[in-house]
């Protein structure tokens, strides 16, 4: 029994490492995505550019322009005189947001909302910068203070959306890679028709799948630390919570990931239509439904409940509790739990659904 | 559907068993319900006293089988698949070496190279290798010398013989009488129906009614149509086609025989204008092999050996299409196609599908499509393999009546040496040379030959080149 397991994994091990192309998409293929996701999907505020307009010589004033100038998120370009100025700017793609000085009607921001997340965020940040400028002017003066709330961001200061995306990004990377790399492993040996042979030997499903899976769980491993590491080093994504926890959980989602993988591959006749299938059931619905770009709470119900049985909403809940919030285990039990019962009823099905004769 | 019905067989131990069926007979399920993969609607199989449905843990540990595909895994060595093999019986290689020591000790030498790149017969020696490791006590093959040379043929039919001389049932489908007649019995499937069980030397005459052999033209007052001087192809240091030339006249059948690995296909491709000579010169219907690939391609006909037509069009859709792609005039297309499916017979399938076609049919088919230009020159490249006795007569049939009525030149490869009987002349290559070229009754003599396969066979023995 022992020798016909280390035979068949064996066997599994010499056509991955055949089959080099394969392996380099698969070590190369995170790194892509976590670039280009982590990097090109922010939606970070970079580069605002911001004209001013003013109709005093103020100290105050000046100090503020060069603060606002000074921030990461805001470059001022020029000072206008009119609001004409502002609006052909504004047209011309020059600026962004436009800051007005006036003695009368006070400070009023003038901001480009053609993308309305952009210009939300940036009039909160532009607000924020100018309350807390005069907040230190008026401490300093003595002078009233102004009654201005002070919103301080938890766990993620810097409102970096890398930090919220990685954990989403994560998700979708290892279910997408690990489904794949099994989703083609035993229907390509339908497809050889090797299978035909292996069925008429005395092997018995449960060998094949675990045989199957044994390889693809430690290039799996591998793909999960890169993530990690990446994560860690290059997004700058804290791990504040224990990184034991981090693993296990991963390691829960890539034992799922790899039998979803399997149970495509044991339901689908070829190769083409089983990586299709892992495109359109997983690919899509984690990108959509897994809180990862799409806030779930404003969607309707009927997605919120669809949400429930795509197994990234779940790691990437808990993710984002274990790396950016810290928490513990008890925070994360019920992801945890979840993604087991999920694991455990995808490889019983295989099993099931695994003919020990064709057709 | 129904595959099979009312089939009942006993076969008993150590007994050769041939089972002949075209395709679309039910044969491969036939085998699949034996081999316990496929579980019968009605009736039960019982192997070695086993019941297949029941007890098809227990079939399984005591048969080997050979599907009708290659079934080994490409990027594993040699050595790796048998061992591979043995592991999943849980046996050591080595103990059951003595089964397999004759046939395997041809392939050790190759046991690191990749299964992928072993010549066909070469894969199907591994293939029942892998088969026997286990000593099972019943092999089930399902047409195992398909595309395989001559020469390999036969050495695997010895093997098998021997096999049952040491007691193991042997249960194998073959299109060929001569392996037919290697057995004690066979039995005869037609249309899912066992219709007869006889002794196989009875079930092989029945199918051994020849063709006439036609006369051949009077060839050297007619024109030649391929030429070719000194015929040269080298990939690296390996020189697959050697310095070979041979005239084919106008109204020719011509067969181009060879071991695998002898250079037939490569010649084939240059003839056709797919690849380039890299030495020598040749002409087809006067136009340059070197220079005028485009023109030669579309002036002959080719039926490749890999089915090439598209399984989801229709038998009609598929020779329309390429019609098209060989520029027959619109309005001439569907005449042409009709005329062509009524030769065939196959008028009244012209609306099916072609992937539900058997594959005897399909084979038709793509003469036909091979035809629709009506080009003057014809290779078919092994155009019969793995069709049945009768549908290869008639497929013959077919050749002959069109070089008789529209002087069409056929250019034959095949392994059927019964087939080359058929051609009005042949040429044997070894290792890339031409070693023999003339009539069939001419090369019978010369070499004091009861039958091409014997003179065949007397030339592929010299062979040196190691199969590739």
């Amino acid at each position: 029994m022992k020798k016909l397991l280390r035979a068949l994994t064996y066997k599994e091990f010499l056509h991955i490492l055949r089959d080099v192309r394969t392996i380099m998409l698969i070590i190369a293929m995170p790194m892509v995505l976590i670039f280009l996701l982590g990097f090109a999907m922010s939606t970070d505020l970079r580069n605002i550019n911001v004209a001013w307009m003013s109709d005093t010589q103020n100290d105050a004033v000046r100090r503020l322009v060069e603060r606002i100038d000074n921030s990461d998120y805001f470059t001022v370009t020029e000072r206008v005189q009119s609001m004409d100025r502002v609006m052909s700017l504004s047209q011309s793609g020059k600026i962004d947001a436009a800051i007005r000085f006036d003695e009368t009607r006070g400070i009023q921001i003038i901001i480009d909302a053609t993308n309305p997340n952009v210009g939300a965020t940036a009039g909160i940040y532009l607000k924020s910068i100018i309350e807390d400028h005069f907040d230190s002017e008026k401490a300093g003066s003595g002078s009233q203070a102004a009654a201005v709330p002070v919103v301080r961001m938890l766990y993620n200061p810097g409102m970096q959306s890398s930090f919220n995306f990685i954990p989403g990004i994560l998700g979708l990377i290892l279910i997408i890679i690990c489904s794949m790399m099994t989703g083609v492993s035993i229907v390509r040996e339908k497809e050889v028709g090797t299978m035909e042979v292996l069925l008429a030997s005395p092997v018995k499903p449960m060998h094949i799948m675990l045989a199957k899976s044994v390889p693809y769980f430690c290039l799996s491993c591998i793909d999960m630390a890169l993530i990690l590491v990446l994560a860690r080093f290059v997004m700058h994504v804290p791990m504040s919570g224990n990184l034991l926890l981090i693993i296990a959980v991963s390691l829960l989602y890539t034992v799922l990931s790899l039998a979803v993988g399997l149970f495509f591959s044991i339901v689908t006749r070829n190769q083409i239509t089983s990586l299709l299938i892992s495109v359109i059931v997983l690919l899509i619905p984690t990108m959509m439904l897994s809180d990862m770009m799409f806030p779930l709470q404003s969607m309707a119900p009927v997605f919120q409940w669809v949400s429930c049985i795509i197994p990234g909403r779940w790691y990437v809940e808990a993710m984002r509790k274990l790396m950016i919030e810290g928490l513990s285990f008890s925070y994360v039990w019920k992801d945890f739990a979840i993604l087991a019962a999920m694991t455990i009823s995808v490889i019983g099905i295989s099993i099931r659904k695994f003919k020990t004769r064709l057709q | 559907m129904k595959a099979l019905s009312d089939v009942s067989l006993n076969i008993r131990q150590a007994e050769m068993f041939a089972v002949m069926g075209a395709d679309g007979s039910g044969r491969t399920t036939l085998f699949r319900l034996m081999t316990s993969l496929s579980v019968p609607d009605s009736g039960s199989i019982s192997i070695c006293g086993f019941d297949t449905v029941t007890e098809y843990a227990q079939v399984r540990n005591c048969i080997g089988y050979m599907p009708g595909r290659f079934s080994l895994y490409g990027d594993l060595s040699v050595e790796e698949n048998l061992n591979f093999f043995a592991a999943l019986f849980d046996v050591d290689p080595k103990d059951n070496r003595y089964l397999i020591n004759e046939i395997y000790s041809q392939i050790e030498p190759f046991k690191d190279r990749k299964a992928a790149k072993l010549s066909g017969g070469m894969k199907q020696k591994l293939a029942l290798c892998c088969a026997l490791i286990h000593a099972p006590k019943v092999l089930f093959l399902d047409e195992p010398t398909t595309g395989i040379d001559p020469v390999s043929r036969k050495e695997l039919w010895q093997m098998l013989k021997k096999l049952s001389q040491r007691g193991i049932t042997v249960v194998a489908s073959t299109p060929y009488l001569d392996e037919v007649r290697m057995c004690s019995r066979a039995a005869l499937l037609e249309g899912g129906v066992v219709t007869r069980v006889d002794s196989a030397s009875v079930i092989a005459d029945m199918f051994e009614g020849r063709l006439e052999h036609r006369d051949a033209p009077a060839i050297m007052q007619r024109e030649t149509v391929i030429d070719v001087c000194s015929l040269t192809k080298q990939f690296g240091d390996f020189t697959a086609v050697d310095n070979i030339s041979f005239s084919v006249h106008r109204g020719e059948i011509f067969g181009f025989l060879g071991a695998n690995g002898a250079g037939k296909t490569t010649a084939m491709r240059i003839l056709c204008g797919l690849s380039r000579p890299t030495g020598g010169y040749g002409t087809i219907m006067g136009y340059d092999m070197n220079n005028d690939c485009e023109l030669i391609k579309q002036h002959i006909g080719y039926m490749s050996q890999k089915f090439a037509l598209y399984n989801d069009l229709t038998v009609i859709e598929n020779m329309q299409l390429f019609a098209g792609i060989y520029r027959v005039p619109k309005e001439e297309i569907d005449k042409r196609c009709l005329s062509l499916l009524e030769q065939m017979h196959f008028l009244d399938k012209k609306d099916r599908m072609v992937g539900t076609l058997p594959l005897g049919w399909k084979q038709r088919l793509a003469f036909a499509t091979a035809l629709v230009h009506n080009p003057q020159v014809v290779f078919l490249d092994e155009p019969t393999g793995g069709v049945d006795p009768i549908a290869r007569r008639d497929f013959w049939e077919i050749i002959y009546r069109q070089a008789a009525e529209k002087g069409t030149t056929f250019f034959v490869t095949t392994h059927y040496m019964d087939e080359a009987e058929y051609c009005d002349r042949i040429s044997i290559m070894v290792d890339g040379r031409i070693e023999a070229m003339d009539t069939p009754s001419n090369l019978c003599k010369k070499y004091s030959a009861a039958s091409i396969d014997v003179v065949f066979h007397q030339l592929a023995r010299k062979a040196q080149r190691q199969e590739i």
